[in-house]
């Protein structure tokens, strides 16, 4: 992370903002709006050395966003993480990509690009493999739905492959079957990342 | 500027809160001026007694007892001391002339002439003695203090001579014989004179001598004339003033290494990258360093001349004030040069800052850092010449006692002002290079990724 860790929170993010030209209340404002967005308001004052990991990764993401930029480029973010700022981190990108920011964020844990993205982008050894949308991705390369069942006066539990997992539970149970549970886990963008790029184990 | 100072405000934020950098900063630098000058005999209650030479023209019991009082004048206990008080001279006898070059030279801070027959007339001469004392106008108060050391050791020969009559009223008989020899002397005067003496003979019969000892009548004539003897170069008027200047290049070395610790990491921990894509250009992040680095050592410098001046006798005379600042920015800047220059010596924190005092270590230890350039050998002085540290010191010396004029001051200064843009062109061309894959003035205003 690109801090300086001797420097509080606010002064980090203060000198960032000098650098980019902001003084005066518009330069109070900025730091505190920033500060605010990544939830460090009450700990400006402490020097980054003692942030918890999480804690300066959100302080990066404050470094980045003082100075009102329309284009935000997020290099794993998340990366080592606590669960509480790893979500904080979330909601607020996500709150910014709301309020019209461009985000180019990139990450190797495949349940936040699909939280967060609207389109997704799947590299390999620096090619682009595929792009799209969510669902577009999963119809092309996520392959089928795995729907599990409990039926009664049956001991083990039926497990099928599925294009249309509601079609074929109404058929099911069309046929007579007293269905107790069910079960549909749909294919992910990590089943894509791994259709796309292989299960082999990389270097 | 905006950017640059920012940059450099920042800097000088983080070297404040960096302790292991601020000692080799501030700390060491003081301990070294203050341990080194102590151990010279610096200053405090166990300063070394004052230097001086007696001139004993007269040769006489009277002259002899003078000095010998001079001799064993003991500086007064003080409160909560206990024992006898340090002696308050260090009296050399010699003549006239090895006196006058002790003065000049500095070895000592003054003379005192006894004239001929000045010892014995002491006590009783009418208008008194005319001693002469010779001193350093550098040393202004202390020929002050000896003057008065002088009146009252020649007030006590007084006081001593009433309170033995015995004594006394020989000296009486031998001024008796003399004026009866005299030859050049008229008649009428020898018999008013030797009617004075019977008189001052009765005088003594009648006298109390323990009213005499516990300080009856002592007035006398005993004239002290001062004449200021201009010394043959300047001299440092404590070890302090030799210390100091020292010890704003030891800081300065300090400054350095941390300073070129600091781009280090800034490209380690990747903030140099975070600037790549501000608006910051490469020249304006050197120029930044450069700026905290100089501000820092202007800072350090200061700083350790304030102290000097306040708590430890260090010459700042207004006056010399523009010679001081000259001093202070001319090394300011050549050390800032040299910054840049070790920041490329290595590719991390450590690396660098091995570098660094690998480099400084041999420029201190050869220009005046270890060994004050005042008691180097000739041949050693003519050596030091190549370290930066030498001229540092010259130029601090030059403006605070070795009286150095403008023009004195240009060789110094010239040679670390050389020095710095040396360092600076050497070491931003390196950084450049490796930053930016360009040279340093075509890269000057660029961003700093490749």
């Amino acid at each position: 992370m690109a801090l300086y860790d001797n420097l509080s929170g606010e002064e980090n993010v203060t000198f960032i903002a000098r650098i980019y030209g902001l003084r005066g209340s518009a330069l109070k404002q900025a730091v505190d709006r920033a500060l605010e967005l990544v939830g460090l308001s009450d700990r400006r004052t402490d020097r980054a050395f003692g942030y918890s990991g999480g804690m300066k990764r959100r302080l990066n993401l404050a470094c980045a966003l003082v100075h009102d930029p329309p284009v935000l480029l997020l290099d794993e973010p998340t990366a080592g993480v606590d669960p509480q700022s790893r979500n904080h981190l979330l909601d607020s990108i996500a709150s910014l990509a709301r309020q019209g920011r461009t985000v180019l964020y990139t990450t190797h844990y495949m349940e936040e690009a699909q939280k967060l993205c609207r389109r997704v982008g799947v590299m390999d050894k620096g090619k682009l493999l595929a792009i799209g949308t969510v669902d577009e991705l999963l119809a092309k390369y996520g392959g089928r739905s795995v729907v599990e069942v409990e039926v009664d006066g049956e001991p083990e539990r039926k497990r099928f492959d599925s294009d249309d997992p509601l079609n074929d539970l109404t058929a099911l149970a069309g046929r007579g079957a007293k269905v107790r549970s069910f079960r549909v886990d749909r294919p992910d963008l990590e089943s894509v990342f791994l259709h796309l790029t292989g299960r082999r184990l990389r270097d | 500027m905006g950017v640059i100072w920012t940059l450099a405000r920042k800097d000088l934020v983080l070297v404040l809160r960096d302790r292991f950098g601020l000692f080799w900063m501030i700390g060491f630098p003081f301990m070294y001026a203050i341990f080194f000058g102590l151990i010279n005999g610096g200053g405090g209650k166990d300063r070394p007694a004052l230097s001086i030479a007696v001139v004993d023209e007269d040769q006489t019991n009277a002259s002899r007892a003078l000095i010998e009082r001079l001799e064993t004048k003991k500086r007064p206990v003080g409160e909560g001391e206990s024992g006898p008080g340090n002696p308050i001279l260090n009296v050399v006898v010699t003549n006239r002339d090895e006196a006058e070059r002790a003065v000049r030279k500095g070895d000592r801070v003054a003379y005192v002439v006894i004239p001929k027959g000045g010892g014995e007339s002491v006590p009783f001469g009418p208008a008194g003695t005319t001693l002469e004392v010779g001193y350093d106008p550098r040393h202004g108060a202390e020929a002050g203090f000896l003057q008065g050391v002088l009146m009252e050791s020649v007030f006590a020969g007084f006081q001593d001579a009433f309170a033995d009559p015995k004594q006394f009223k020989g000296q009486i008989e031998k001024a008796t014989k003399d004026i009866d020899g005299s030859k050049n002397m008229p008649a009428a005067q020898k018999a008013v004179l030797k009617t004075f003496m019977q008189s001052l003979g009765n005088f003594m019969g009648d006298i109390d001598p323990k009213v005499m000892k516990s300080g009856g009548p002592g007035r006398g004539g005993a004239q002290v004339v001062m004449t200021a003897v201009s010394p043959d170069q300047a001299l440092p008027l404590t070890a302090f003033e030799v210390t100091f200047p020292s010890s704003i290049l030891w800081g300065l070395m300090g400054c350095v290494t941390t300073f070129a610790i600091s781009i280090v990491l800034e490209r380690t921990q990747g903030t140099l990258l975070r600037l790549q894509v501000a608006p910051a250009s490469w020249g304006q992040i050197l120029a930044g360093k450069g700026l905290a680095c100089f501000l820092a050592c202007c800072g350090v410098a200061t700083l350790l001349l304030v102290v000097g001046r306040l708590f430890f006798g260090v010459r700042i005379d207004p006056a010399r004030l523009p010679h001081v600042v000259a001093a202070i920015g001319c090394t300011a800047a050549c050390f800032t040069g040299l910054m840049m220059f070790v920041s490329t010596l290595g590719k991390t924190t450590s690396g660098v800052a091995g570098a660094g005092w690998g480099l400084m270590m041999p420029f201190a230890m050869l220009g005046g850092g270890m060994i004050p350039l005042i008691a180097m050998p000739k041949w050693l002085f003519q050596l030091s010449s190549i370290s930066p540290v030498k001229w540092g010191i010259l130029s601090m010396e030059g403006a605070i006692w070795r009286e150095f004029s403008f023009g004195d001051m240009l060789l110094p200064c010239g040679i670390l002002l050389a020095v710095g843009a040396i360092g600076f062109t050497a070491g931003a061309q390196i950084l450049s290079l490796r930053e930016t894959g360009r040279g340093w003035l075509p890269a000057f205003g660029a961003k700093v990724g490749k």
